[in-house]
């Protein structure tokens, strides 16, 4: 398991998926990308800078001695991480799920399913 | 990682999921259950009971056997559950009275009609299980 690919969002589910791929990763040797996507800019410029989710999930891994290539990204979360481990040739995908309610289920509004669906790759569901 | 639960039915992704399986057990020394669910059919008239004949209880035997034999060359020793019943739902419950850490299921591409009618159990056992779940392609 060469690269896992990691979406967080800030949200705790999301930081337990990070720990869950910085477990794997120490185990593995694998190297980490960590992506966190805003799905519309409103206001300032995009500059690719790592904003706030991606600086606190760079310390959390920290913490557990690791160094993860951080990509800011824009668009719709799901299409951002498989198009990048795509790219990137990511042996695993790792997202965190929260339970989706039902009108998310009907409208198909949970992004770790939808990631499961477009991506050709190992996904890591995180409860 | 103390216990992973592995849906099996011999399929390439299934055997791909058991790759996972053994290299994830063998990383955290996890305890692993196997299990691999025979569906049950809604009756339809007469004389066509719940067992579907193309899918029948023995050959999910079968496919344990099979998962067994993949285990053990890779010394690992399992348990294994024949179960009958919903394929995901079963998943699901096994976990849960295994207290699993993890699930790990294989997935084909689902056709645009698998994802209408949510025929995909691996996409089903993310949704109903509130435990980690590793989905391999």
């Amino acid at each position: 398991m060469k690269l896992i690919v990691v979406g967080v969002d800030g949200s705790p589910v999301s930081w337990r998926a990070l720990d869950r791929a910085a477990e794997l990763a120490k185990l593995a040797g694998s190297k980490l990308v960590v992506t966190s996507s805003v799905p519309v800019l409103i206001g300032e410029p995009f500059t690719g800078e790592p904003g706030e989710e991606l600086t606190e999930a760079r310390q959390r891994l920290q913490a557990h001695g690791l160094d993860a290539e951080l990509v800011e990204a824009i668009g719709d979360p799901a299409e951002v991480i498989a198009a990048l481990a795509e790219r990137r040739d990511a042996d695993l995908i790792v997202v965190g799920t929260r339970e989706p309610s039902l009108v998310e289920r009907l409208i198909g509004g949970s992004v770790s399913e939808s990631v499961q669906r477009k991506a050709n790759r190992d996904v890591l569901i995180v409860h | 990682m103390k216990t992973i639960v592995l849906g099996y039915d011999k399929t390439d992704a299934a055997d791909r999921a058991l790759e996972r399986t053994v290299a994830l057990a063998k990383a955290f020394g996890s305890r692993v259950v196997v299990t691999s669910v025979a569906p049950v059919l809604v009756p339809a008239g007469r004389g066509i009971g719940p067992i579907d004949p193309v899918d029948s209880p023995d050959m999910h035997a079968e496919e344990l056997a099979h998962a067994r034999q993949k285990l053990e060359a890779a010394g690992l020793t399992a348990t294994y559950v024949n179960a009958l019943g919903d394929p995901a739902g079963t998943i699901v419950e096994v976990a849960d009275q295994e207290d699993a850490d993890l699930i790990v299921v294989g997935t084909r591409e689902p056709g645009l009609l698998d994802r209408l009618i949510g025929g995909s159990v691996s996409a089903s056992v993310s949704r109903q299980a509130h435990r980690d779940v590793l989905i391999v392609h």
